[in-house]
């Protein structure tokens, strides 16, 4: 990976570390001290060793900022965005420390904020500013925006995705892994509320959709069985299909503690590299 | 068909029925607005429940709201009537509906200001809206003895409902056996070809007519009209009616002298009272207020009340009794009448001079004796003639009578027909073949209904055996032995055979001979002593002394209560019950003379008096229409000459639902119709409650097992 400090994250060029990546065949044109004498000796054909090249990190937070990210439910502390928002600020910060680019797109049916990675301090300040100062969009269109977002990025990064997912499944699948095809590093963070997922309403009620206004009044404890399959369908889909294609995959609760959330985070990234996934 | 409830306030619990409903739709209305972002998975859990919740709750909503329904069924116990109905689905050409309407006293039972006969009549014109146009209808009627027809096989729908309108309720009973042979004649006489006859009673099914049904011959009577005719019994009223009534009044004596007290004794009943009541007991002479008092009435049982009266003018006297006002009006009241002369016109015929002597002497009343005043008149038995001596007499004593001639014995025998007393003293000089012969007149028809004397007298040291003194007319003498009558000596007597079912002893001797008896015949009374009431035998030195009955100190009060008992133990003549015919007799006849009879309802009667010969005349009004007190006056005058007590049948009081269990197989259909508030007890409405009660279990059944399956289907969990 891309970077301007080596040795704390994982390069995909194969550089000239200690750390060996694989073989393969002699091309012309390789340069000749990359040549693997001792297999040669052994097989009396041509390898050129390569090794894994330790740079330091670009990485671009896409945080979410739809009316859906707007909702708190009764027993939450915060809404999906506020706690999205502390989600990505400790997360540039923890990347800051060890010297990394970090950037900010703010989305709802387009890119609303962006700002470039950068690798000095002011960069969080700003980052918190946007954060801050969002304006809730009516609407979400997750696949223009990926692409919107892709073709105005130079380089390849680590892309952090940071939203609730609300749109179509095929749609948010195929953005995600576009992103991957075209070289990012990618991890979907999805934002929960506890009601989402548990649905603990009882009696008659009006859901008003807070992107479109839409109401629908109906007896929750009649479908909430329904509900709850239908959101863990859609979940353990997109699961699924970032597991098949290396992606990471985490959902937050909101009503979940933000520092067990970051560490569990950090620990599943580290088995992951030491897995070598 | 239809349903009727049993009162229109139950209706209120059909609204009850319509709370599911309003609960429902509040629920609706009240819903708890939320901001939500994941639209799109409830969209999708709506499209894939929504029609599975609708139908639960359209499902729910249909048995919740039945719940309530079914409880104000099961509490108002509704009728499904369909007898009519039902049966006009009979495939047949043509049909007759004989309409039997029962217009005894008890149909007058009201609540909430609707008669019996209302419910009766309502059904009956309902019944007539149903029947088919060319169907014939025979509407019958039965309040008295005899049943009345008032339109026969009419197809005047017009007609049926103005007969049908104009029923009203009688005074009288619900004779059944008449009204089947009404009946019987009806359908004998119809048209019988391809004609279907179906008769339906329409009663309260109450009173003892009603009892008779559970005899043999009622089941056999109603088999037979069941092989002609499709038979239904309409139950018309309420089961439960509290009614209390009125159910005897007597007096004792019922005729008496002026200066004697009358002991009026009252038997109030209570009729499915449920709890004692209290009630006020007034007694009136005519117009006027002697007494009152206040009666604890028993819960279906009665009680008795007695009042002490002394008539204060000679002449009749009509009582009356009332209690309060309820349900059944009609048997609130009773009447009585009691007649009170100057003095006992009695009539010794000796048969030997001298053998009326005791007894005149002990029926001579002396000032302040606490006797009544009996005025005898004595004459021989060559001397007598019934037809003139006997127009102003009460009491007729034979003493040792020997043979009557044939007109004596016809004399005395329509004298006791007419209610007078005939005191037969026997004698040394009796003739038994002519006492037999006359006895034959009174007793029945087969040798063993007779009384028959022995031809022999018995000669036995014996005394009287006062048979506990359970005779009215001795039992002045219990707990007064010191008065004599033990220990009166008999030394001979007429041995008797007398028939077990006409005998009422007075007393026997101790060898179990009877000493005293009497027999009724007709209106009036034979007293029987076997054993001579005087001396005369004795003293005309013919025979030996028979006893010293009147030597003894019990003669002069056994000779004066056994009269006064005679005399005034009942007046039938006056007392009668609905239905009864009323007849006057007048001793002083002016052939020419109109009476105006006065009738309880104000209306008045002129007629003339009729004669049954030269000495007596008659006034016969004919059967009693209602109860009350019948006053009679020469035409002209405004003084009554005679007053009568009618009174209903005590039985219609009771108006208890019988049960028609053992005709019930000849029944087509046993329709009950309820009314007023409370129809709860007829086997019918206790039908319909277990129907009911099933319906609401199943009911509930199915609300468990729904809610229970759709909870299943919808994965209704905990949040």
């Amino acid at each position: 990976m891309d970077g301007y400090l080596s040795g704390a994250h994982r390069s995909a060029h194969h550089g000239y570390s200690a750390e060996f990546s694989q073989h393969r065949p002699y091309s012309p044109g390789d340069d000749l001290r990359n040549v693997d004498w001792k297999a040669f000796g052994r097989t009396d054909r041509l390898f050129v060793k390569q090794f894994i090249d330790e740079t330091n990190l670009t990485c671009t937070f896409l945080l979410d900022c739809s009316a859906s990210m707007e909702f708190q439910g009764a027993a939450s502390p915060l809404s999906k965005f506020d706690y999205a928002g502390c989600v990505v600020v400790t997360l540039s910060w923890l990347l800051r420390q060890q010297g990394d680019a970090v950037g900010l797109g703010l989305f709802a049916n387009a890119l609303t904020t962006t700002l470039s990675p950068q690798a000095h301090d002011e960069q969080i300040g700003h980052m918190i500013n946007a954060i801050e100062t969002v304006s809730f969009e009516p609407d979400t269109s997750f696949g223009a925006v990926m692409h919107q977002w892709s073709n105005q990025a130079r380089g390849r990064s680590l892309v952090v995705i940071v939203s609730d997912l609300f749109d179509d499944l095929d749609v948010v699948t195929s953005s995600v892994l576009n992103l991957q095809h075209q070289g990012h590093e990618l991890v979907v963070l999805q934002i929960c509320d506890r009601d989402e997922l548990d649905f603990p309403f009882e009696r008659m009620t009006r859901f008003r959709d807070a992107e479109s206004g839409a109401a629908l009044t109906l007896d929750a404890q009649a479908i909430r069985k329904r509900y709850r399959d239908e959101f863990q369908r859609f979940t353990d889909s997109i699961r699924a299909q970032c597991q098949r294609h290396c992606i990471d995959f985490v959902q937050v609760v909101t009503d979940q503690d933000l520092g067990d959330v970051l560490s569990q985070f950090l620990v599943f990234r580290h088995r992951q590299m030491m897995l070598g996934v | 068909m239809s349903w009727a409830f049993a009162s229109p306030w139950m209706l209120g619990w059909a609204v009850a029925g319509l709370i599911p409903v309003v609960l429902f739709l509040l629920r609706r209305r009240q819903v708890e607005p939320v901001t939500w972002a994941a639209m799109q998975f409830l969209r999708v859990a709506v499209a894939a429940r929504s029609r599975l919740v609708n139908w639960r709750d359209l499902i729910l909503l249909v048995v919740r709201v039945s719940i309530p329904l079914l409880v104000a069924i099961c509490v108002a116990t509704p009728l499904w009537r369909s007898t009519v109905s039902s049966l006009n689905r009979v495939d047949v050409t043509r049909r007759h509906w004989v309409l039997v309407f029962d217009v005894s006293a008890s149909m007058g039972y009201s609540q909430h200001g609707e008669s019996v006969l209302d419910l009766a009549r309502d059904r009956g014109l309902e019944m007539i809206d149903q029947i088919a146009s060319g169907d014939r209808v025979t509407i019958l009627s039965s309040g008295f003895s005899q049943p009345v027809t008032h339109v026969r096989e009419s197809t005047n729908r017009q007609e049926e409902r103005r007969v049908i309108g104009a029923l009203a309720v009688t005074s009288g009973i619900f004779a059944i056996p008449p009204m089947l042979s009404m009946i019987q004649t009806v359908l004998d006489s119809a048209e019988a070809n391809g004609v279907k006859h179906h008769v339906v009673f329409l009663s309260d099914v109450s009173g003892p007519a009603w009892d008779w049904v559970r005899e043999q011959t009622a089941i056999e009577r109603f088999q037979r009209l069941a092989e002609q005719a499709v038979v239904t019994v309409e139950t018309c009223g309420v089961d439960m009616r509290p009614n209390i009534a009125v159910t005897r009044l007597s007096a004792t004596p019922e005729r008496l002298t002026i200066g004697q007290t009358i002991r009026l004794n009252v038997e109030v009943a209570g009729f499915e009272l449920g709890s004692p009541r209290s009630t006020r007991l007034v007694l009136l002479d005519g117009n006027r207020s002697v007494a009152e008092s206040m009666i604890a009435v028993p819960a279906n049982a009665t009680t008795n009340a007695s009042f002490h009266f002394q008539p204060d003018r000679i002449g009749d006297h009509s009582l009356q009794i009332s209690v309060e006002s309820d349900a059944l009006p009609i048997d609130d009241t009773r009447w009585l009448t009691v007649t009170v002369e100057d003095a006992i016109e009695m009539l010794c015929v000796e048969g030997l001079d001298g053998a009326a002597d005791s007894l005149r002497a002990a029926t001579a009343t002396t000032a302040g004796s606490p006797f009544p005043n009996i005025v005898t008149q004595v004459v021989s038995q060559s001397n007598f003639n019934p037809d003139i001596q006997l127009m102003e007499t009460d009491v007729v004593g034979l003493m040792d009578p020997q043979r009557c001639s044939e007109l004596q014995s016809n004399g005395l025998h329509r004298f006791l027909l007419r209610g007078g007393r005939v005191l037969i003293s026997v004698g040394p000089n009796t003739d038994v073949g002519w006492l037999n012969s006359f006895m034959s007149l009174i007793g029945g028809e087969g040798e063993n209904d007779r009384v028959q004397f022995a031809a022999e007298p018995q000669q036995r040291d014996v005394s009287f055996d006062p048979l506990q003194y359970a005779h009215p007319a001795i039992r002045a003498f219990k707990n007064y032995p010191q008065a004599g009558l033990l220990d009166v000596p008999i030394w001979k007597f007429l041995p008797v055979r007398v028939p077990a079912a006409s005998q009422q002893p007075v007393m026997n001797f101790t060898s179990g001979d009877p000493a005293l008896f009497t027999l009724p015949c007709g209106n009036g009374r034979v007293i029987v002593s076997c054993t001579p009431w005087g001396t005369a035998p004795v003293l005309s030195g013919t025979a030996e002394r028979w006893n010293a009955i009147d030597a003894w100190w019990s003669f002069v009060p056994l000779v004066n209560e056994v009269i006064v008992w005679g005399f005034g133990d009942s007046n039938p003549r006056r007392n009668l019950q609905v239905g009864d015919e009323l007849v006057c007799d007048f001793r002083e006849s002016n052939l020419r003379q109109q009476y105006v009879i006065h009738h309880p309802d104000g209306t008045t009667q002129l007629t003339a008096a009729d004669t049954d010969g030269a000495s007596t005349a008659q006034v016969i009004v004919g059967e009693t229409q209602m109860p009350g007190r019948y006053r009679v006056q020469p035409s002209g005058s405004e003084v009554d000459i005679k007053t009568f007590s009618v009174n209903v049948s005590a039985g219609e009081s009771d108006v208890r639902r019988r049960s028609v269990d053992s005709i019930r197989n000849f029944l087509s259909e046993l329709d009950w119709r309820p009314s007023g508030d409370a129809a709860a007890g007829t086997p019918a409405s206790r039908r319909m409650l277990l129907w009911g009660l099933s319906a609401l279990l199943l009911m509930l059944v199915i609300e468990a097992v729904l809610s229970s399956w759709f909870a299943w289907q919808l994965r209704v969990s905990p949040a």
